[in-house]
């Protein structure tokens, strides 16, 4: 112990103030605990200050730069029409401080007490926290982890100026002329459609055979043929071998289908996915186990080996998704304030804001099958949608996976426009057990976007209205 | 010439049309006698082209903030012509898209005007069909052993205010515009009233709302109108209530000019034109409802749970009974007669379950009980969140808005929820699904809404509502 270090007791520490971190903390509040929520860097966690939040505000402000430039089609001319991405990054820089600050805000009003520094576990239920030369102590009854994760690096592609992560890319002080993406997963695609329509030439190279490869192939083909219409090269079977770093710009060298080939551009964006961020926390000496990966091995409360400390978001298994880390964090906060909550994520929604948007919720049809189910879908295109149409957004159909014997919603998959909106009807189906008759009841305003659900459950059922078998 | 079915509809429009084609898909024999255009008022006059105009207007404005976002545009100009092809695109295609989905189901169209017959050498009961042509040549008889009458409105004219289709217009010759007027007088802020005046004054017209009531769109939750009388003002709408129009004070010169009566004063208004929005009538005065003992109140056809008139084998369905004319009413409706009248079994449409969508920028959209409808039966309990704490609506750049959870204090029921803001028209789907189900705030809740999406705003009312926000 340090000469001068107190040590503070209290009911529940939350390390990391991310998504995960500070719902948890917010909720155990309301709870009637008293908490404390440690955080190295930023309140809002990768979520807020260098993830969802400023790369939606990238993609929202360069879908508006395509639409007016595309606005001749809706009969507005726009002249002249150009990026000041300085302004740009000042406009995502308001947002993120108003979000964070609002969660700041939270904090107080909820009597959480926050506290800047790094934490480390020196015993089964007491963290210190570094803060430059000074340090505290907190004995607490329950622990939560939510420290997240962080950008995968790999070998040949140290970070630099020009060798960019999701954060480095997001933070650019300029459009780039030219890209390379490696990886086309969710966080790869949706920078490269931004970046791509603010007029950046952009290659992307994928190691597997398919972009976004978590989603089935017919749900991404019209975000492939987006990209192509924006000029984005797609490199599939494309594994990245080494960069070199010129005077004003990279070279990078990748094996494709087998071939060595290079690719000359500004910059390098390596968006390969993320590994959780358990490594310098002092696990061992809180009896905390680790699983593979790096991920922290948890019950259905989030309660890992040591019965004090739980742990939630990307360092437990699961996809890496700021509203399970969130969802898992109220369980948490609710588990060690004596509530019976557990997880079930049959009903966890997936975005991606790929242009068109994809979604989903629950088992896709191969998900569903595997696990035994005899299953009955039904499609339903934007195309057969008068609100899509006079939208101009007509690409992309809405898939629903049902179970045959009785109709009950197993999942459903969106492409289109708005499929983030529009994921949320489904999320409820599946979480309250709805069968794709009660779907078809529900009434849906016209002409709204929502009738698409309506119709491809009227597809399941045999008789859709606007469209013929 | 005499032709049997089994189904004819008295109307093509969105309730006629997917009638039809529930009833071709059980089998049925069917038939549409349409004097228009088949899609009705919802396709050509209505829902569709208004939405068409309106994400127009909407691009419009938004091209005109992008600077807030960084983006920077020497000159816009709106060319009014494309903007009206474009809306005449979209109505064509989809008008096309039904009469192909008449062909596959095998539905015989029939372009005339219908009446019904009383008892005649075609039938002994009421209820067969003559129909005329324009074209003068002689009158088809349709015998039928179901009719389903869905002939539709039209808008209501204001006594001694003619509408002459160049000054004084309805929707209808609105929708024919063919360039945005200087100014416009907006009489009637309903539902069709304000989505015009929201387009309107998008386009750049100086837009005046004259309404009769203490409020704009009256039948709305309160917290709505007011929400979106604030927006409207911002945005340079001048809105006159409890304005009792003179329409005798019309004048013709230059400038239209017409007075009101205001809190016992006299108001003058002028424009260039006069918009008249003060509700639709149902066609029924001329349908041959004489010869039969189908019984009307005020012009509406009264009917059963199940959409059966007086006659039990002619149904009415749609803004001819009354009750909420939606376009989404109207085809559940039709189906609903369709299934009863193949014997399936048929749950009553409950009008608490009818989400209900007005096209503003920001949007609205709301389904079930508005706080003061609530109060009157219920102990509510409220939770209401601001867009302004949702960060993909922030994101989205439009962040003005709410969304608002009523539920029953006991039963916990949720009662209403009311939208206004970005994408309110899509995030209601969910919210009508939650109807169905009668789900509770804590079911709304426990739905993992995705991050970050507008939709998270609703899992956000449901916690208030339960006094459990996180985010606020």
């Amino acid at each position: 112990m340090v000469v001068g270090e107190f040590t503070t007791e209290v009911d529940t520490v939350v390390i990391g103030a991310g998504p995960g971190g500070y719902v948890a903390a917010i909720r155990a509040a309301q709870l009637g605990q008293k908490v404390i929520v440690i955080e190295k860097q930023h309140v809002g966690g990768v979520c807020l200050n260098v993830g969802c939040i400023p790369s939606k505000a990238l993609i929202s402000a360069s879908h508006r730069f395509e639409q007016m430039n595309h606005s001749e089609s809706m009969g507005i001319s726009a002249e002249n029409v150009h990026v000041d991405f300085h302004k740009v990054q000042e406009w995502k820089g308001q947002i993120v401080d108003r979000l964070t600050s609002g969660v700041k805000g939270l904090f107080k009003a909820h009597n959480i007490e926050s506290v800047e520094g790094e934490a480390l576990f020196v015993d089964s239920d007491v963290v210190r926290v570094n803060h430059g030369y000074e340090s505290s102590r907190y004995k607490f009854n329950h622990c939560i982890i939510a420290t997240g994760s962080s950008p995968i690096e790999i070998p040949g592609f140290k970070w630099s100026s020009r060798v960019l992560s999701s954060t480095g890319a997001l933070a650019l002080k300029e459009i780039p002329k030219k890209l390379v993406v490696i990886g086309g997963g969710y966080i790869g695609i949706e920078l490269s459609s931004a970046l791509a329509g603010f007029g950046t030439e952009v290659v992307i190279l994928e190691g597997s055979p398919s972009i976004l490869p978590a989603f089935e192939k017919r749900l991404i083909a019209p975000v492939k043929k987006k990209l192509k219409a924006k000029g984005v090269s797609v490199f599939t079977k494309a594994l990245a071998k080494g960069v070199e770093e010129t005077a004003n710009g990279v070279s990078v060298t990748a094996e494709v289908k087998g071939k060595t080939q290079t690719f000359d551009a500004d910059y390098v964006m390596v968006t390969v996915g993320r590994r959780p961020n358990t490594k310098d926390l002092g696990l061992d000496l809180a009896g905390v186990e680790l699983g593979e990966r790096g991920l922290i091995h948890v019950d259905k409360q989030g309660k890992t080996s040591n019965d004090k400390v739980y742990a939630i978001g990307d360092i437990v298994s699961g996809m890496a998704l700021a509203h399970k880390a969130s969802y898992e964090g109220k369980i948490a906060a609710e588990a060690i304030s004596g509530i019976a909550s557990e997880v079930d994520y049959r009903a966890m929604p997936a975005v991606v804001f790929s242009d068109p948007e994809i979604a989903s919720v629950g088992l896709s049809e191969e998900e569903a099958v595997k696990e035994g189910y005899e299953v009955k879908t039904g499609q339903f295109p934007f195309a057969a949608n008068g609100r899509a149409l006079s939208l101009g957004e007509s690409d992309g159909f809405l898939k629903i996976v049902s179970r045959a014997s009785d109709g009950l919603v197993l999942g459903a998959q969106i492409v289109g426009v708005s499929a983030s909106d529009m994921i949320a009807e489904f999320g409820l189906a599946v979480e309250s057990g709805m069968t794709v008759e009660d779907l078809a009841l529900t009434i849906h305003a016209h002409p709204t976007l929502g009738e698409i659900a309506m119709e491809a459950a009227d597809v399941v059922l045999g008789h859709p209205i606007h469209i013929a078998k | 010439m005499v032709k049997n079915y089994d189904l004819v509809l008295l109307g093509g429009g969105t309730g006629g049309y997917v009638a039809a084609i529930r009833a071709s898909q059980l089998g049925l024999k069917t038939a549409i006698v349409e004097k228009d255009s088949l899609g009705g008022t919802c396709l050509h006059k209505g829902c569709i082209p208004t939405k068409a105009l309106l994400r127009s207007a909407e691009v419009f404005s938004e091209i005109k903030k992008s600077q807030d976002f960084g983006i920077e545009v020497a000159q816009v100009a709106l060319r009014f012509n494309k903007i009206q092809e474009r809306k005449q695109a979209i109505v064509n295609q989809l008008h096309h898209g039904i009469q192909q989905l008449m062909k596959k189901g095998k539905i015989d169209m029939i372009n005339g005007f219908g009446r019904l017959l009383g008892p005649s050498i075609f039938s002994p009961i009421p209820g067969s069909i003559s129909v005329e042509f324009a074209d003068g040549r002689e009158n088809e008889i349709l015998t039928s052993k179901n009719v389903i009458l869905a002939t539709g409105s039209r808008p209501r004219s204001l006594n001694g205010l003619a509408v002459d289709g160049e000054h004084v217009l309805t929707s209808d010759e609105a929708l024919q515009l063919q360039e945005v007027p200087a100014s416009i007088v907006i009489v009637g802020g309903g539902v069709i009233g304000v989505e015009w005046a929201s387009m309107l004054a998008d386009f750049g017209s100086k837009v005046t709302i004259l309404e009769y009531s203490d409020r704009i769109i009256p039948s709305e939750d309160r917290t709505l109108s007011l929400s979106l009388a604030r927006s409207f003002k911002k945005r340079g709408i001048q809105m006159v209530t409890s304005a009792k129009l003179l329409p005798e004070t019309l004048q013709k010169e230059n400038q239209l000019s017409i007075s009101a009566e205001v809190d016992g004063r006299t108001e003058t208004f002028s424009a260039e034109k006069i918009l008249v929005s003060v509700g639709r009538m149902p066609n029924t005065e001329d349908i041959g409802l004489a010869n039969t003992s189908i019984e009307t109140d005020h012009g509406y056809i009264k009917t059963n749970a199940f959409g059966q008139t007086k006659e039990t084998h002619i149904y009415a369905i749609g803004d001819i009974t009354g009750g909420l004319q939606l376009a989404h009413v109207a085809s559940h409706e039709g189906i609903h007669a369709v299934e009863h009248i193949a014997g399936l079994p048929v749950e009553p449409l409950q009008p608490e379950r009818v989400p209900r969508c007005i096209y503003t920028h920001p949007e609205i959209a709301s389904i079930g009980l508005t706080e003061a409808q609530a109060k009157k039966d219920h102990l509510v309990k409220v939770g209401k969140v601001p867009f302004g704490a949702i960060g993909k609506a922030l994101v989205y750049g439009d962040s003005e808005g709410f969304a608002k959870v009523i539920a029953d204090k006991s039963t916990n029921d949720v009662l209403g929820i009311h939208l206004y803001g970005p994408h309110a028209t899509d995030l209601i789907g969910e919210a009508a699904a939650a109807k169905l189900l009668d789900a509770t705030p804590w079911e709304l809740s426990e739905v993992i809404h995705p991050h970050p999406t507008l939709s998270e705003i609703i899992g956000e009312a449901a916690l208030a509502a339960d006094g459990r926000a996180i985010h606020l």
